[in-house]
């Protein structure tokens, strides 16, 4: 850690990142008020780097630990440094997530947080157009 | 020719050189909105690099959540810039908004344009934000920056201790005039600089010349 820092650099999402549910599903709102933020355990990508050292981007599937339940999820914001970010792809605040099941399907019923319009690029994810069909705003 | 037009689209980008503050709205082509495009509203923090790879950035505070957006000024899918309101802060980075309260950074998307007559000066907004308590993204207290209302006595203790024999990271800045001159030249002033160069660097030809003409004459005088 540097000198003249109050934190160290923002390292991206890995495993033991604390995230922001944004949808309006209960079980993101009990973990919201009881203070204790779902955390990344796992990252789903292919191939022995991604597997030896996981780190997620906007719009990537992972496996998030909330109020003692696995549950799969899809990051929609990320938090990137400065130097990292690219043309017009937003970098928010918080790191933000949608919960979703094992089927694939989004457990609230509404996005609360502007999207990144990056994500409708995706094909990889055939799930995540279920998610964006939530979303009320694109940034 | 085709870089040329570009830029002029970006004439209104240029009037506030290596400065943020000003409320920028960016048209970008989008392949999957709904209408090809899409529109973000948000005051400009930094602005970053030179010519070509000159970047900057927007930010604003959405449903709560702050976004910031960087755009690369000569990236052919930017289709507008416009420029809301034309002012400056006191500082020209302002990523400390991001530490600030989001009623500094908030922004409606529908904002009315503030006319600004040309050829006037930018108005300076002299606005103290005020940020919220720390952990803060960097330590804001140690640089020289005039735009946040005491950040001395909102800074942690455990680093007021630490670092108490060094109250800034860069003291000698203040001395660097060539720095100044490298992040904010104008171009009236740099043509006036231009014009005091070349009348000092005449006269001391002339005194040269005149002395040399004088020393001539006196090893060879004339008869």
């Amino acid at each position: 850690m540097s000198r003249h820092r109050s934190r160290p650099p923002n390292p991206g999402i890995q495993t033991m990142t604390r995230f922001k549910v944004v949808d309006n599903s209960v079980l993101g709102k009990q973990a919201t008020l009881s203070g204790k933020a779902p955390y990344c355990i796992h990252v789903y990508k292919k191939g022995a780097r991604q597997k030896h050292m996981p780190r997620a981007n906007l719009g990537d599937k992972i496996l998030v630990a909330i109020k003692g339940e696995l549950k799969k999820a899809f990051v929609v914001g990320e938090c990137r440094h400065r130097s990292l970010t690219e043309h017009g792809v937003p970098s928010t605040d918080s790191n933000n997530i949608v919960l979703i099941d094992d089927e694939g399907n989004p457990l609230g019923t509404r996005i609360l947080a502007p999207i990144p319009s990056a994500l409708r690029a995706r094909r990889d994810h055939p799930e995540l157009t279920k998610l964006l069909a939530l979303a009320t705003k694109f940034v | 020719m085709a870089l040329l037009s570009r830029r002029a689209a970006r004439t209104l980008c240029w009037v506030t050189p290596r400065r943020g503050g000003s409320v920028l709205a960016v048209t970008l082509a989008d392949k999957y909105a709904p209408g090809r495009q899409r529109r973000f509203v948000g005051i400009c923090i930094r602005r970053e690099k030179t010519g070509l790879h000159h970047h900057f950035t927007l930010r604003n505070v959405i449903d709560g959540l702050g976004v910031e957006i960087k755009y690369d000024l000569y990236n052919p899918s930017i289709l507008k810039i416009e420029t809301l309101k034309l002012e400056r802060r006191l500082d020209s980075d302002l990523s400390y908004l991001r530490d600030a309260l989001p009623e500094y950074s908030t922004f409606d998307f529908d904002m009315e344009p503030v006319p600004h007559a040309v050829g006037t000066p930018v108005p300076i907004n002299p606005i103290k934000v005020k940020l919220r308590p720390p952990p803060w993204q960097s330590r804001w207290e140690m640089r020289d920056l005039q735009g946040i209302d005491d950040v001395w006595t909102n800074a942690t203790a455990y680093f007021k201790r630490k670092f108490s024999n060094k109250t800034k990271l860069e003291p000698w800045r203040k001395y660097d005039l060539i720095a100044d001159y490298r992040v904010d030249s104008y171009r009236e002033d740099e043509e006036q600089i231009q014009d005091e160069i070349r009348t000092f660097e005449k006269e001391q030809q002339d005194i040269r010349g005149s002395k040399k003409r004088l020393l001539k004459s006196a090893s060879h005088p004339v008869s």
